[in-house]
């Protein structure tokens, strides 16, 4: 199994354009609106280091392997015009993981249409993931939590 | 010599299942590749769990810790420190959780109490001052290697032999039965073949390689657990976070010491970790949480029991999200192994393997573990055979100030007289 994995989706908020990218580009602010965060250093405007804690579910057999930390640096390394693109660089269950996430945002009649893009490469942890956990569903439902809680924040 | 069963491992689940195939009047044999406790057994946080920390997400694993806390502490009390435990709330999340873990704990028929959080400081007062709430659960403190020496040496009492230093290397085959291990004899450095009727798969991470030599094709993967020890005991209590089990979450006063676990890591070979300065940091900054000197206390060291995680032919998913299972294969039929299990369930573990193997042959004594007190108590008494030099030292410790300090001394060097004796009894030289 490759330790690469793309996944992209889109979805839709009623705030203008300029509205969302202004947010996602404030990644002091956006942080803050990732559910399962735990606590966050900010470094500079572009830079935060953070720590997470992600739900792999019941399937793993070792309770205290269910829910694991995970320390990485969030970054905001590019953006021009409508398009954005994050990096994430840290440590989960020991293993190195990394994920670069674009994001472009596009007006829609009443709103934004936003578009998202990532790769990550989660090293030996996909061995742990993959044996007992549907990737899918999980790299699903912390996408949905994730977007869930930056509308929730844009729409305050 | 041909036994009734041969057991391969040392760890808590291999000298509790000698213990009890002895007690059921087998003869036993027990091959160690290293000593008693060398390997994750030893390697433990130390914490006899109350059942506590898994009422939410292993409410069946929690109901057998809480059963085999209270028949560990009346079993063997001179290895368990009844401490007694907490579960603090430090944040928001953790105090949403607090509804759950008590419905839980009433679910599972754990004693609980809801302590006021001033009372809790007084209690404990290296404790968080902002904790947000405090639940007290009767967990407890094993000296994990004189729990494991104080079995082997009941379960030599009882007729098993112990070898230590026996790597099983090999397993051979007719038909669709074991007949012998091959035995790499450390002490002598030569192969050596030991037969029995039944062989137990015991060997922890190691299972899947023992397995893999009776041809059974395991999928494995060992994950590492680390533990952070500070150099004073800041807490009365075992100290654990109020929230779903995860990483750095239990604090434990161990003697004159504090040991902080644990993580998972993802290892690719159980025989070669490496602990990570940042394992210790993230250790160090999840426990000062809930005990906030942890920070200034100094680290003396850390150290590492590899987990494994193990997909084997004939455990569903549904049976692996247990706390253990034990599986009998069915070619070769006369192997039994065990797959996961804590520390807290060893004994438990053992009186499973034991049925399982007790049914293969045909035998209708019931496990007698429950209720056997094991050695130790007392050391210098009920050790048959014991040489007078042995007696003598093991005496010595008796009314000094070393005499608590000196039951680890005194097991060991008793642990070595029988497996000594056992090498002489099994035929091989001492």
């Amino acid at each position: 199994m490759s330790s690469e994995l793309h996944y992209n989706g889109s979805f839709t908020i009623n705030k203008a354009p300029g509205d969302v990218i202004g947010f996602i580009t404030d990644l002091p602010r956006a942080i803050t609106c990732i559910p399962n965060i735990i606590n966050h250093e900010v470094i500079d405007k572009e830079k935060v280091r953070a720590r997470f804690r992600v739900d792999l579910g019941n399937e793993v057999p070792i309770a205290e392997l269910r829910r694991i930390t995970t320390d990485a640096v969030v970054e905001l390394i590019r953006w021009s015009g409508n398009e954005v693109k994050y990096r994430v660089d840290g440590r989960a269950a020991g293993s190195a993981i990394s994920i670069l996430l674009t994001i472009r945002v596009n007006a829609t009649g009443s709103g934004s249409q936003v578009d998202w893009d990532a790769t990550a490469s989660l090293g030996r942890l996909l061995q742990l993931v993959g044996r007992f956990v549907n990737i899918d569903s999980l790299v699903r439902k912390i996408s949905e939590d994730t977007i869930h809680g930056f509308i929730e924040c844009l729409s305050k | 010599m041909e036994f009734d069963v041969a057991i391969i491992g040392g760890g808590v689940n291999g000298v509790f299942t000698a213990l009890d195939l002895a007690l059921r009047g087998l003869k036993v044999v027990l091959l160690e590749k290293g000593v008693i406790g060398g390997g994750t057994s030893g390697k433990m946080h130390g914490l006899l769990h109350s059942g506590a920390r898994y009422v939410v997400t292993d409410p069946k694993a929690a109901v057998e810790c809480a059963e085999e806390n209270k028949i560990i502490a009346r079993i063997a009390p001179h290895v368990v420190d009844d401490t007694g435990g907490y579960f603090v709330a430090v944040t928001k999340d953790d105090l949403d959780f607090q509804e759950e873990f008590i419905s839980g704990l009433r679910r599972a028929n754990i004693d609980y109490k809801i302590i006021d959080t001033r009372d809790a400081v007084r209690e404990e007062p290296n404790l968080n001052p902002e904790v947000k709430a405090v639940i007290e659960v009767p967990d407890k403190v094993v000296y994990a290697r004189e729990l494991l020496i104080s079995a082997a040496i009941s379960a030599y009492i009882e007729g098993a032999l112990v070898i230590q230093n026996a790597e099983v290397v090999g397993l051979n085959i007719n038909g669709d039965e074991i007949t012998s291990a091959v035995v790499r004899d450390g002490a002598k450095g030569d192969i050596k073949r030991v037969n029995a009727k039944v062989f137990v798969n015991a060997a922890g991470p190691w299972a899947g390689r023992v397995a893999g030599m009776a041809g059974i094709n395991v999928d494995i993967m060992p994950t590492m657990g680390v533990m952070v020890v500070y150099r004073h005991r800041l807490a009365r209590r075992v100290i654990n976070r109020m929230r779903p089990p995860s990483d750095g979450d239990i604090l434990v006063p161990y003697g004159h010491v504090s040991i902080m676990g644990t993580t998972a890591v993802i290892v690719d070979d159980p025989d070669n970790l490496t602990i990570s300065k940042d394992d210790i940091e993230f250790l160090t900054s999840e426990g000062s949480q809930m005990v906030p000197a942890l920070a200034r206390e100094p680290v003396i060291r850390a150290y590492a029991s590899v987990r494994p995680l193990i997909n084997m032919p004939g455990v569903t998913g549904r049976e692996a999200t247990r706390d253990f299972m034990v599986v009998r294969h069915e070619r070769p039929k006369n192997l039994v192994s065990v797959i996961g299990g804590k520390f807290t369930t060893g004994r438990l573990v053992g009186e499973r393997l034991a049925d399982e193997v007790s049914k293969f042959l045909g035998v209708s004594k019931a496990s007698r573990t429950k209720e056997h007190t094991l050695f130790g108590a007392n050391p210098s008494s009920d050790i048959k055979d014991l040489d007078q030099e042995t007696i003598s030292i093991v005496k010595s410790f008796e009314g000094t100030i070393d005499e608590e300090r000196g039951l680890i001394a005194s097991l060991t060097l008793i642990l070595h007289h029988i497996v000594h004796r056992s090498r002489s009894l099994i035929g091989w030289s001492t």
